[in-house]
């Protein structure tokens, strides 16, 4: 009972998040100098001309109007129509999404759950040396901007010793492999897949490593560890069944902090190995002055991460009955 | 936290009663200052003697030294283009003695581009990190210490500054408004107060039971006096270090636009030379490009980040891991 009471909250604020989000997204393109037609509007252009493509554009309207029809089309996943590509943004960025998806989803995975082992690992570990270099390890990879370790990566592995490849999904040639799960069940994609995905992983892992490690230490202190052990139970049963599942809901905690760091790695990893996603997309649609693109990924990322957000919070809920009472 | 760090501020109190109106508000302006400046030297030292905090402060330092002398220490300017004796460029030279970290394929000396760097980086840095921790300090101490609605709306605000990804608002900035320093800053200030706000708010929410506070209400001043001279000199230690933390992430806020090629081409920071590097097609040559001004960013991130520990060792402290 208490848990729906709590996951309704959630939800609630969620959606007061999303009535936030959505018009500071519309506003926020309102800001851009003139209006964003002017990117397509010539002044040289014949007025009468300017006007009809103003019309079109619907920037003519007072700034209300203009909200209440944005919000209209919205509700029927019309994002507007791309400048640079002159098709629905909402069919690019359906594409972008799934080729995003199929590099940031496993990512998320492994580091969590290479970042908790290793730090359930590092924690329990009577060797101090190791705990030592583990962590300063971790600290090191979380101080270096994920550009950087993706260009030195690329430089071995691709320029180098030409292991990898260094750009795109797959060979140019080797023709559309197809959509949906046919796209990347070959081996051309899952060698293009293996350098971004390494970087991703090896960027998110020191958070989950690092509170896992932490998380780990102030259990085995506790008095339930002690009563396992006093039990008779055997170290290795204490350590990884009683002190690491417990260690596991601070990782859990953690992950809403980390959306926004993700999305952000996510860019720029698109950006150095030229994976055709939504970040690559973002930042194209910058230097083509795509403003209706640029509306549509910033929209879509927000309602990604409160998304994200709500549900991990909930199931936090579940896992830790105690956040339900606050 | 429990506790503030070194306890409350112990200035005495005004003290101008027997002078004229004007007189004691100076004196009482002064006595204030002084409160801040005596609580962030406290925390300053703290620093010093925990475990790891002499040397990330003296790193830091180094850093800051870096960027005033600039102009002393680099051999060239940012955008010099260097001819050998012959009297043509030095292209994509490795490291050597002339050029410690190599030349790009314009010939400018690497060396001189990530000491020219360091000025704008942390400058831009600094300003941001101020601008930021100003926020949220404020929207912590006022949302703490008045509660009710204003607490509910201000927290409200922050959450939703939690649900915003940094990094496509500040590209969506830079669309908008164009690329320059401002922008970057701006990117930084209207996200990133949000985790000061909240930590501030918690310790003034401890802050606001005890005896002093009390003390000073009775004694009948005003909210804002409580607010700006009983409660802020208390939690200038948090803002230190929060700014401090904001430095480390402005930093990366700015090389990771810089590197995407959405900050100003003007001027060099460690960010427009991993840029440079990048889009030059010359990185299978010329791996000293990309390698030392990423070095750079990582060095400074990662003393920042040992001054945290620092801070957490003298505190007993967990933080949130990120901002």
């Amino acid at each position: 009972m208490a848990l729906a009471r709590y996951a309704l909250s959630r939800l609630a604020l969620m959606a007061a998040t999303i009535a936030v989000l959505v018009p500071l997204t519309f506003l926020l393109f309102r800001a851009v100098p003139g209006d964003p037609s002017a990117a397509v509007i010539g002044p040289n252009l014949d007025p009468a001309v300017q006007g009809v493509l103003r019309e079109r554009y619907g920037v003519d309207e007072p700034l209300a109007i203009q909200l209440v029809k944005y919000l209209g089309r919205l509700a029927h996943g019309d994002l507007g129509m791309s400048f640079q590509y002159k098709r629905p943004v909402s069919e690019i960025l359906a594409g972008k999404l799934f080729n995003t998806g199929v590099l940031v989803v496993p990512a998320i995975v492994l580091a969590l759950l290479l970042g908790t082992a290793i730090g359930a690992l590092t924690a329990a570990s009577r060797r101090s040396l190791l705990d030592r270099v583990v962590r300063n390890a971790a600290f090191t990879v979380k101080a270096s901007p994920i550009f950087w370790t993706a260009s030195l990566a690329v430089l071995l592995f691709s320029l180098r010793l030409d292991w990898l490849p260094s750009v795109g999904m797959r060979t140019p040639g080797q023709g559309d492999a197809g959509s949906g799960l046919a796209a990347i069940w070959s081996t051309d994609f899952l060698w293009h897949l293996a350098l971004p995905l390494a970087i991703m992983t090896l960027f998110f892992m020191p958070e989950p490593l690092l509170t896992m490690r932490t998380a780990m230490k102030e259990n085995l202190h506790e008095d339930f560890i002690e009563l396992a052990q006093a039990q008779g139970l055997r170290r290795r049963r204490v350590i990884y069944w009683h002190a690491a599942r417990n260690a596991l809901l601070p990782v859990v905690t953690l992950m809403p902090a980390l959306t926004g760091v993700l999305i952000g790695g996510q860019v720029i990893v698109e950006t150095v190995f030229s994976w055709p996603g939504m970040g690559r997309e973002i930042v194209n649609a910058v230097n083509t002055y795509d403003y209706p693109m640029m509306q549509g990924v910033f929209l879509l990322t927000g309602l990604l991460a409160v998304t994200v957000n709500t549900v991990v919070d909930i199931l936090y809920a579940y896992l830790d009955p105690r956040v339900r009472l606050t | 936290m429990t506790r503030g760090w070194g306890g409350p501020s112990r200035a005495e109190p005004g003290r101008g009663w027997n002078h004229t109106v004007a007189s004691q508000t100076r004196a009482r302006r002064r006595t204030d200052l002084g409160r801040y400046g005596r609580a962030a030297l406290a925390a300053l030292g703290d620093l010093w003697r925990a475990p790891g905090g002499k040397a990330a402060i003296v790193f830091l330092a180094g850093f800051v030294l870096i960027a005033i002398l600039a102009p002393v220490i680099a051999p060239y300017g940012p955008f010099d283009r260097v001819r050998g004796g012959d009297g043509r460029l030095d292209r994509l030279l490795p490291p050597s003695l002339e050029h410690p970290f190599g030349t790009t394929n314009f010939g400018r000396d690497i060396f001189s581009q990530v000491i020219w760097g360091t000025r704008r980086t942390l400058s831009v840095g600094a300003v941001a990190a101020l601008a930021t921790v100003v926020i949220g300090v404020n929207v912590g101490l006022i949302s703490g210490y008045l509660g009710g609605k204003v607490d509910a709306f201000l927290m409200r605000v922050t959450d939703s500054a939690y649900a915003i990804p940094f990094l496509p608002f500040a590209i969506v900035l830079v669309g908008v408004l164009g690329r320059s320093d401002v922008v970057l800053v701006l990117a930084v200030a209207s996200l990133f107060w949000r985790t000061t706000a909240r930590v501030v708010r918690s310790q003034v929410l401890t802050l606001k039971e005890r005896a002093f506070v009390k003390a000073a209400v009775v004694g009948g001043a005003s909210r804002w006096r409580v607010v700006y001279t009983h409660l802020a000199p208390n939690v200038v230690s948090l803002a230190l270090l929060y700014g401090m933390l904001l430095v480390a992430e402005a930093v990366l806020a700015e090389a990771s636009l810089s590197f995407l090629g959405l900050a100003p081409t003007d001027s060099v920071s460690w960010g427009t030379v991993m840029f440079d590097a990048f889009t030059s097609q010359e990185m299978r040559t010329a791996w000293w490009w990309a390698l030392f001004p990423g070095l750079a960013i990582m060095m400074f991130v990662f003393a920042i980040s040992l001054l945290g520990r620092a801070y957490d060792a003298v505190q007993g402290s967990r933080r949130d891991v990120r901002l």
